[in-house]
């Protein structure tokens, strides 16, 4: 089985392919696309590398997620995508669930989420026999705002584990500023490298740490639509 | 007077005669031998049995899945290709073709000979 | 003593769990498990009881809403069906429930108000929806001192407590704890793993009023329906036209063969939703020429039916060689006496005669066009599978 690529080729070239059983942090201030280039990643590895993606979402709802796709004319196989919905149930929206989409009560029920993922994995392997599963968490900065940090470490140390026995990828973002400096060595014990995002006069960079010999370098990259452009170097 | 059973073995016999068939068969669609023109003889009846199970198979799973009847059903391996087709409600007729030969003649004349065999048997 | 309402469960565990007792779900991360307290509570409900249910980790509406989706009628039961509320107070909304616990992350508030509604409700179910999230909230060594508290008044004012742990990485301690010493009975609810978790089953790890009978059992969470017990595979064969795919068809819910002109060619498929087991069958051919499938068809299955024609006693050779070419050796196996209504037919005792049948091996006689002793057949080879006592 090959490695996993993100599928922004300048990050790709240098860190040449992403081991499997993986699990990457991903992390950056607000507002800077983290979003849209985890949507990148995903599109990029269902429609071109035939790897299922499972995506656990605390802030949109499995609806708006495919909306934007279709918004942004962007065709997903189907029948690669997992999503767990944590948002719905918590807006007391109607909840229904089918091949893509399962629902999870909230983002306290960690339980429950671990059973939906378990549910994706056990399909996408077993059933559909796609050996090559991303696990994307948007974001376990929503997960930590209802539950304290050994709670959330239990969650992680067992699904990461699972990655690494599947020979998956795992993606878990974080906002950095808003949990301290503690809880972030905690957790980063659990994986194997990071994207990194920082902010500098109004431009944003994107680096990877970790997954190769030396961090690369800083990209600067601008968002346009649902692509993610890399416009400089560091 | 010539036998029902003759004009099958002068069918099969015929078959064999386009490029890249090795063997055929006409076979009941409850999987008893009808007629066989194959080297391994001894192997015949088995086969019979195992392309009725084959073809039965498929039909049961394509038209429970609302796509209709299968046309044929094509096994594919690096040492040649195994083509089996209904004749009728009561018979089919499978072909063994070796690997590297164009399949475009084959089908057609297998075709043909399919509605040969169906109006000998009804 | 109550039932837990999981199929199988309560035989195993000696009819249920006496009054008195407490009982915990040991369930690993990522298996559905929850749903065993839930189906308890409302077998509990269904014979008459009073539940209480301790939510923790979602909202009593929701859990009502779960409810719905197993097809149980909770109208039934309103006003014997009561919650602890201690989750709307954690995301700070208001609660309509009978009992609130205002502040989930303290444990002697938490405590305060499980004793409280132990003292004023007569003996009743008391099931906690989520034990790993009242740790996490409070701390694994208070929460288990508290839970101490809990199975000790509940054996004074006699009411039966149940609890969903998710076995998270706890420390080894806790979970030690937990699973040995706690409870009066410990129920392992697990994944079948190779890379990723497929299959789930239940097993008694621990069970101190009885005798444990330590069978795992596969189960499947139907909506609507709850916990089934789940056999993938249970194969029907026996000579030809002995009526195995009519048995196939008479059994299942719903069922394909693939045959022509009379005579099966491929298999039988069918599947059986039936008094708490979900099970799919296959029925092999029954003449010589398919036996090469008959083994591609046999693998892994749980149980045999042995079909024979009751009034064709010279077919019980190829009857017998067909139990060896499915290497069903070994396998619980039922012979099936069919065709029973015909002039002729032998009966079972005079089969078990000519077949030299061992008396372990159940003989039952069956019209299968008629659908006559066919479920009958099937609970006595569910017993079997199961080691029923």
């Amino acid at each position: 089985m090959s490695d996993y690529t993100l599928g922004i080729k300048e990050l790709d070239a240098v860190i040449g392919g992403i081991k499997k059983g993986s699990n990457i942090m991903f992390i950056g201030p607000p507002m800077c696309g983290k979003e849209i280039i985890l949507y990148s990643i995903l599109y990029y590895g269902t429609a071109k590398n035939e790897n299922a993606v499972i995506t656990v979402s605390t802030r949109e709802s499995a609806t708006h997620i495919l909306e934007w796709f279709k918004e942004q004319k962007l065709t997903l196989p189907l029948s690669r995508i997992g999503i767990v919905d944590c948002v719905t149930k918590t807006l007391g929206g109607a909840s229904v669930e089918n091949e893509n989409i399962k629902i999870a009560s909230s983002p306290v029920d960690l339980t429950g989420i671990g059973v939906k993922i378990s549910q994706f994995f056990e399909e996408f392997y077993m059933k559909k026999n796609t050996k090559k599963i991303q696990l994307h968490i948007n974001s376990l900065s929503t997960i930590l705002m209802y539950s304290n940090i050994q709670t959330v470490f239990r969650f992680l140390h067992v699904f990461t584990g699972r990655i690494k026995a599947a020979g998956s990828m795992g993606i878990y973002v974080i906002e950095s500023g808003m949990h301290d400096e503690q809880a972030i060595s905690t957790l980063k014990q659990l994986f194997d490298g990071m994207i990194e995002i920082k902010s500098e006069n109004d431009k944003y960079f994107i680096r990877v740490v970790g997954l190769s010999p030396k961090p690369t370098n800083w990209f600067e990259y601008e968002i346009e639509g649902a692509n993610v452009k890399i416009v400089g170097r560091k | 007077m010539t036998d029902t059973i003759d004009l099958i073995d002068k069918l099969l016999s015929d078959l064999k005669k386009s490029g890249g068939v090795e063997a055929c068969a006409a076979v009941s669609r409850d999987g008893l031998l009808i007629k066989s023109s194959m080297q391994k003889e001894q192997f015949a009846e088995s086969f019979a049995a195992m392309s009725a199970t084959m073809l039965g198979a498929a039909e049961t799973a394509s038209t429970e899945l609302g796509k209709g009847v299968p046309n044929r059903v094509i096994v594919e391996s690096t040492q040649g290709r195994l083509i089996a087709v209904g004749a009728g409600p009561s018979a089919l007729l499978v072909v063994i073709v070796s690997p590297d030969v164009g399949l475009g003649l084959i089908l057609l004349e297998l075709d043909k000979s399919a509605k040969i065999l169906k109006e000998l048997l009804e | 003593m109550i039932e837990t309402g999981i199929p199988k469960l309560d035989e195993f565990l000696g009819g249920g769990i006496p009054n008195g007792k407490t009982l915990v779900y040991y369930i690993q991360p990522g298996v559905e498990g929850e749903i065993f307290g839930l189906q308890t509570i409302h077998s509990s409900l269904k014979k008459g009881g009073t539940g209480l249910f301790v939510v923790s980790s979602t909202t009593p509406d929701i859990i009502k809403g779960q409810f719905r989706e197993f097809g149980w009628d909770i109208h039934l039961f309103q006003d014997r069906f009561l919650f602890v509320d201690a989750y709307n107070s954690l995301i700070g909304a208001p609660s309509n429930e009978k009992y609130v616990v205002s502040k989930p992350d303290n444990i002697e508030a938490f405590s305060k108000t499980i004793i409280d509604a132990m003292k004023e409700l007569p003996p009743s179910t008391i099931v906690f929806g989520s034990l790993s999230t009242i740790i996490d909230l409070c701390g694994e060594k208070e929460t288990l001192e508290a839970v101490r508290t809990w199975n000790k008044m509940a054996n004074l004012y006699d009411h039966v407590l149940v609890y969903n742990f998710t076995a998270w990485p706890y420390s080894e301690e806790t979970l030690k704890a937990i699973k040995e010493d706690m409870f009066n009975a410990v129920i392992s609810v697990g994944g079948i793993s190779e890379r990723v978790i497929f299959g789930q089953y239940f097993g008694i790890f621990k069970a101190d009023w009885t005798k444990e009978i330590k069978k795992s059992m596969l189960f499947r969470v139907l909506r609507p329906g709850g916990i089934k017990l789940y056999i993938p595979k249970i194969l029907v064969t026996g000579p030809f036209d002995s009526g195995k795919s009519t048995f196939v068809h008479a059994l299942s819910t719903r069922a394909i063969s693939v045959d022509r002109m009379g005579t099966t060619i491929a298999l039988d498929h069918g599947h059986i939703d039936y008094k708490g087991f979900s099970a799919d069958i296959f029925g092999t051919p029954g003449q010589e020429r398919f036996d090469p499938i008959i083994k591609l068809l046999s693998g892994e299955s749980m149980g045999v039916f042995l079909i024979v024609d009751s009034t064709n006693p010279t077919d019980f050779v190829r009857a017998k060689q067909m139990l060896e070419i499915t290497k069903s050796y070994g396998l619980p196996y039922v012979l099936i006496a069919n065709k029973q209504d015909l002039a002729g037919a032998l009966a079972p005792e005079e089969i078990r005669k000519q077949f030299n049948l061992p008396h372990d091996i159940p003989i039952v006689p069956v019209v299968a066009k008629d659908k006559k002793g066919v479920f009958e057949a099937f609970e006595v080879l569910i017993d079997k599978i199961t080691g029923g006592l």
